[in-house]
């Protein structure tokens, strides 16, 4: 029991490992204030989903969720590349709420409120990933894969150019580069790694509705990017293992269940407020929050 | 009638002249009945040619039809007293604000239409009167970008560092056999950048060790900085706006002579100063602003004596 109850942990905490790696390629690295991560966390979620419930087989699902995602990033950089700072902020959490009204109002395809249930379990190569141990290996060779792709990005002259492009935008265009092509392969990356954490997600909850991808999400998601500190790989490791593994443990102390969960919150919150007032670079950072 | 006929003339010609320059498809007044006085290309050795450029922030005109040029090979400084529209220039000349009015040709193509940084890319190198560093990365970070203009491309950057991690696994491995680097490394460490890294700040004499964070270095040497990025960047001009602003005497005679041994070595260099002396010992031409346009032109010594200048700075 206790077994299968740390496996789905270390499921989900692998999940937001490529959620929080990817979000923070954007606002870490790139320095795009992007808030509109989780809605391409959803789009991959839903993608998936529907494609795989239509008959299409999960591992082209599962591509197709990250390309429609990291295409649903660029554009949204396309969209707002002009904004900078609490302006592009403003706009990207508008793009979340935009994308949360489509998978609610959209009923003859998203069911919107009701959502979606009974998704099926993944089928690689005829074999149908049912046991939650398999799955936990399934994420954990995803989570693995993404996180050495995400390492080699940030390490490489691409990654240096886009903090180049984070610290001083004229100064680095006036070198010869174009920070705006850097900046779209940037959200595009980051969205195609959301997509995937989408359907990873989806089919191992196997059941998906909007509130999975709202404003609680992505609160969760920027707070694991401040703890684990902007522009850091090893943070946005880190972190997820610290945001879920910390408030589980109240489950083991007898309380009753409309204390828990504002006690979770509020155990969120003072994570926070530590890591702002005594590390404001978070766990691992290397750059100051601005 | 008659004198208006001459000015319509004019200025027929001299849209004539730059189109003719520029090679641009220029279709301005085209139904006039005149004939185009023909008028010789430019001269070659012109690099850089700023045409009647102006430029209003509302109603403010920073830049009113100002017009010089940059031959090749040449020192040649823009100065005038504080907003006269020097920087803005440059601005301009960097694509970085867009003109109202006028042309900018570089090397005789128009740049009109091009990009800040595709402008950086056809050969525009500048500098800032406060530096432009990246806050977070190594003096090693700065100028690999400056010199590497093909590090854009993210499947060829992660290539690099694949074949880098290869590289250190062969290398380890071969240490350990005690015999020489593995020949057959995919990876080719990049001398060459190493040698043009060192032979730059040499240049400049900056002496800091490569993983040195700019937020590390003194204001000095962060314009010390700022001025070898610039020289590493492939360029055919150096736009220099204030080199020795703020900074101590004896690393001005440096920067001087660091200017004066790149205009040695052939190099075109507009530089924006305040300082008539800096200036004096080292331009070989000077162009004076003042209220966003050239009110006079020439030698150090023509300028030192022209009176127009001496009332601009002096108030006489």
């Amino acid at each position: 029991m206790i077994q299968t109850y740390l496996i789905h942990l270390f499921i989900l905490i692998g999940i937001y490992i490529i959620l929080t790696l990817s979000l923070n390629l954007t606002i870490g690295y790139s320095g795009l204030l992007n808030l509109g991560h989780v809605a391409l966390f959803g789009i991959g979620a839903y993608t998936s989903t529907l494609l795989v419930m239509n008959g299409l087989p999960f591992l082209l699902s599962f591509l197709t969720a990250g390309i429609l995602a990291a295409i649903s990033g660029a554009l949204l950089y396309g969209l707002t590349r002009k904004l900078k700072g609490d302006y592009l902020a403003l706009a990207t959490l508008g793009f979340s709420f935009v994308i949360y009204s489509i998978m609610l109002n959209w009923i003859d395809l998203t069911r919107g409120p009701l959502g979606i249930p009974g998704i099926p379990k993944p089928l690689i190569f005829g074999l149908t990933i049912q046991s939650t141990g398999v799955y936990l290996f399934f994420t954990f060779i995803i989570t693995l894969i993404s996180i050495g792709i995400l390492t080699l990005i940030t390490r490489s002259t691409f990654g240096r150019l886009l903090q180049a492009a984070r610290d001083d935008e004229i100064g680095l265009r006036v070198l010869g580069k174009n920070t705006y092509a850097l900046r779209y392969k940037s959200m595009a990356i980051a969205g195609f790694f959301a997509g995937i954490a989408g359907s990873i997600y989806a089919h191992y909850i196997s059941y998906i509705d909007p509130s999975s991808f709202s404003l609680t999400n992505l609160i969760f998601l920027l707070t694991a990017v401040i703890v684990g500190g902007l522009a850091s790989v090893r943070g946005s490791i880190i972190a997820p293992f610290i945001l879920i593994l910390i408030p589980e443990a109240l489950r083991f102390i007898d309380m009753p269940s409309s204390i828990l969960g504002p006690l979770r919150q509020i155990i969120y919150c003072l994570i926070l407020l530590v890591i702002l007032l005594y590390r404001p670079r978070g766990i691992c950072g290397r750059i100051d929050l601005q | 009638m008659k004198t208006g006929t001459k000015k319509e003339i004019k200025k027929e010609t001299k849209e004539k002249t730059s189109h003719t320059k520029t090679n641009t498809s220029s279709t301005k007044n085209t139904s006039s009945t005149f004939h185009p006085i023909p008028t010789p290309s430019p001269s070659p050795s012109i690099i850089l040619d700023i045409e009647n450029i102006s430029k209003a922030f509302g109603g403010v005109h920073a830049l009113d039809k100002c017009t010089f040029s940059v031959d090749q090979g040449s020192l040649t400084a823009l100065i005038g007293p504080n907003g006269s529209g020097k920087t803005t220039m440059f601005n301009v000349i960097s694509r970085l604000i867009q003109e109202d009015h006028g042309k900018i040709i570089l090397q005789q193509s128009s740049v009109d239409k091009l990009a800040d940084y595709s402008l950086a890319r056809q050969g525009i190198s500048r500098t800032f009167q406060q530096v432009r560093l990246f806050r977070n990365l190594t003096i090693r970070d700065h100028l690999e970008i400056a010199l590497d203009q093909d590090d854009e491309s993210l499947l060829k950057s992660i290539k690099y560092e694949l074949q880098k991690i290869a590289h250190a696994i062969l290398t380890r491995s071969s240490s350990r056999n005690l015999s020489s680097p593995n020949p057959s490394s995919p990876y080719i460490a990049p001398n060459t950048t190493h040698k043009k890294i060192n032979k730059v700040l040499a240049l400049v004499g900056l002496q800091k060790p490569l993983t040195t964070y700019v937020t590390d270095l003194s204001y000095g040497q962060r314009k010390l900085l700022d001025l070898a990025i610039a020289i590493a960047k492939p360029h055919t001009i150096l736009l220099l706006d204030e080199p020795v602003a703020g900074i101590n005497p004896q690393l001005r005679d440096q920067i001087k002579a660091i200017l004066r041994n790149l205009h040695q070595q052939g190099e075109t260099i507009l530089l924006i100063e305040h300082d008539m002396n800096f200036v004096m010992g080292l331009a070989q031409k000077i162009y004076v602003m003042d209220h966003g346009t050239v009110i006079a032109q020439g030698t150090p010594l023509q300028i030192r004596t022209n009176p127009q200048v001496l009332q601009v700075y002096l108030g006489e």
